[in-house]
């Protein structure tokens, strides 16, 4: 019965990490704990954001998805296998069938673009030139097929990581994992190469894992997010909903790199001492999710209750296909009104949070 | 119009025949090292007929016979001794960057004891090495004196030296490209022969030059197991007999044979760094 659970489980679950723990020279002063206890389950097909600053431990993490870096503890699963059980001969052709990419690309200089994509071709039972028609197809998704003989050093690092991502497809993978893929590129190039990965992943459905210290990143691509915080993952879900109502003070940090409301919430005393606020007046921000972003609910409230309620900023965003909108106002007017008001609008959609009030 | 590239230069020249021009010029400077010899004596020949040149060098040509002798010692020492030390010097240079910490098969034992040895090796100058040798060279050999009881301490006293030229050849390959390779899952084999070697050859080329220049170097020694050589007849004519001439006419001789190395080398280096 508990079998058939686990391969339910498993159906949906491409990386299962259980308990996952590592420490670096265990032998100095108890050793550098770079990651506790991580339980991750990754969903099949999907893209899967990582954000942690630098020292987080997410690049131990995603080396510990195809065991470049050996757990000290924990069990790792990859679409169904236990990699961390296997022999290193087993790994090898386990680790075949997970792609990976990293921050500076990492191509073998000495080799044509040609030649790196057949880099990791060369053991498998294809004739030569199915292999050749096979690089030349995988250098035409990634829009390279004029770049044939050119040497790495020749081309941009937005090309090169087009290189990369082509060579980690040769072998076909279930899986790709992104090491800060873009941390190395400018902004434009940033948008183009995360626009590839989407695209892979909806016309390869490889499950992806995108490494970044950036939440426009995550922002842009991924379906779920898990925040990570010395060695932890501290927060993690739905893209959506870590943005609409995230938890964690990390969490706000991150969100407001990207975000006008949050940074406004991080340092709320800052932000409205200039607004000479007089004593009863209350800093709300309310939060739209999905359809009621369409909503005339600060014009209502303002009639219905009586207050003066002036607009300080807001934005609205897609995340995922949904929209989530939030908005900072000032609510000047009556205590009791302002009461009154919020109990109006505490509900599921639109939902309502005293930032500050005199 | 720009005129730049319109010009006549190698850049210019489509890479195909590029390469081929430059495979010629390296073939044309082995040529020239390899038939040394031959050249030489045939300069000499010309040079015979000129009264300046029997008056300046009068003692050369009186001992040519020697001098071509003493050469072709010399490139049979520095031939064989390069041979086996760039084979004895790769192996154990790829297993010092697989060993060292952090490599691929990540070993102390095995790095710590040949990393001591070579130190060791390293540190007894060649001439005393020659004589600590004779015993061994003569069990292995056959032979303790001449070119080939030379060879053997040759050998000995290169490997350590070029070792540690691959091993920092090997070092400086962009861990990246390691970490590349594993993650797609290559065996140790694979990554030493495909990445290792390969992305690390324009380094163990400038190593290979610097290991060859030194051995002609060292050859000049070999004179004291009656291995002959160069540097032998320069001492044994230039110098105790006093004719000056024989010592620049080696020494002219030397200095072709290493610009002739150099010049391979970073030829080989430039065109294989991408």
């Amino acid at each position: 019965m508990a079998q058939e659970n686990a391969s339910l489980k498993d159906a949906n679950t491409m990386i299962r990490l259980e308990h996952v723990s590592k420490i670096f020279n265990p032998g100095v002063n108890g050793g550098v704990k770079a990651l506790v206890d991580v339980n991750l389950e990754i969903p099949k097909g999907s893209i899967y954001g990582i954000i942690g600053f630098s020292g987080a431990g997410k690049s131990t993490l995603v080396r510990c998805i195809n065991l470049l870096e050996r757990p000290s503890e924990g069990h790792v699963y990859v679409n169904g296998q236990e990699l961390t059980k296997m022999s290193e001969k087993e790994l090898r052709s386990a680790r075949k069938k997970i792609g990976m990419i990293f921050q500076l690309f990492n191509l073998m200089r000495s080799r044509t673009v040609f030649a790196n994509v057949l880099f990791p071709l060369r053991h498998s039972k294809l004739s030569y030139s199915e292999k050749k028609k096979k690089v030349i197809s995988l250098l035409k998704i990634v829009g390279l097929e004029n770049k044939l003989k050119a040497y790495p050093n020749e081309l941009s690092g937005g090309q090169k990581q087009r290189v990369a991502i082509a060579r980690a497809l040769a072998s076909d993978p279930e899986v790709l994992l992104c090491d800060e893929a873009t941390s190395a590129l400018d902004p434009q190039t940033t948008q183009d190469i995360l626009s590839l990965i989407k695209k892979l992943n909806q016309e390869l459905g490889i499950t992806t894992i995108v490494i970044t210290h950036e939440m426009a990143v995550v922002k842009q691509i991924c379906d779920k997010v898990a925040v990570m915080e010395d060695g932890r993952v501290v927060e993690e879900g739905d893209i959506y909903s870590v943005f609409s109502d995230p938890k964690m003070p990390i969490t706000r940090r991150f969100i407001g790199t990207t975000d006008g409301v949050e940074r406004m919430k991080n340092n709320i005393k800052e932000m409205v001492a200039p607004l000479n606020l007089k004593k009863g007046d209350h800093v709300i921000q309310l939060s739209f999710h999905g359809d009621s972003s369409g909503q005339a609910l600060v014009s209502t409230l303002s009639r219905s209750c009586n207050l003066d309620i002036s607009i300080l900023y807001g934005n609205i965003e897609m995340l995922d296909g949904k929209a989530l909108g939030k908005l900072v106002t000032v609510f000047k007017g009556d205590t009791d009104n302002i009461k009154k008001a919020l109990s109006m609008i505490d509900g599921e959609s639109v939902r309502a949070e005293v930032l500050y009030y005199e | 119009m720009n005129k730049q590239a319109k010009r006549l230069s190698i850049q210019n020249l489509p890479s195909g025949f590029q390469f081929l021009l430059t495979l010629a010029f390296v073939a044309c400077l082995l040529a020239i090292y390899f038939f040394l010899p031959v050249i030489v004596v045939s300069v000499l020949d010309y040079l015979k007929g000129f009264k300046t040149f029997t008056d300046l060098m009068p003692n050369v040509f009186k001992t040519q016979k020697e001098l071509i002798k003493c050469l072709k010692q010399t490139q049979q020492m520095v031939g064989y001794a390069s041979l086996f030390s760039a084979g004895f010097g790769v192996l154990f240079g790829s297993v010092l960057v697989v060993t060292q910490k952090n490599g691929i098969m990540a070993c102390s034992p095995i790095y710590h004891v040949l990393d001591k040895l070579i130190n060791l090796f390293r540190s007894i100058p060649f001439i005393i090495l020659v004589a600590l040798l004779i015993p061994a060279t003569r069990k292995i050999i056959g032979t303790s004196i001449g070119v080939k009881g030379a060879i053997f301490p040759l050998v000995i006293a290169t490997v350590p030296f070029f070792s540690r030229q691959i091993h920092a050849a090997l070092t400086e390959v962009d861990g990246g490209m390691i970490e590349a390779a594993r993650s797609m899952g290559l065996s140790p084999a694979s990554i030493i022969f495909r990445v290792y070697l390969r992305e690390g050859l324009p380094g163990m080329i400038r190593g290979a030059t610097i290991t060859i220049v030194n051995i002609i170097a060292l050859t000049a020694m070999a004179g004291t197991v009656g291995g002959g050589g160069l540097g032998d007849y320069a001492i044994r004519y230039g110098y105790q007999r006093v004719m000056t001439d024989v010592t620049i006419v080696t020494i002219a001789i030397i200095l072709l044979m290493v610009t002739i190395i150099q010049t391979i080398g970073t030829i080989l280096e430039r065109k294989l760094s991408h």
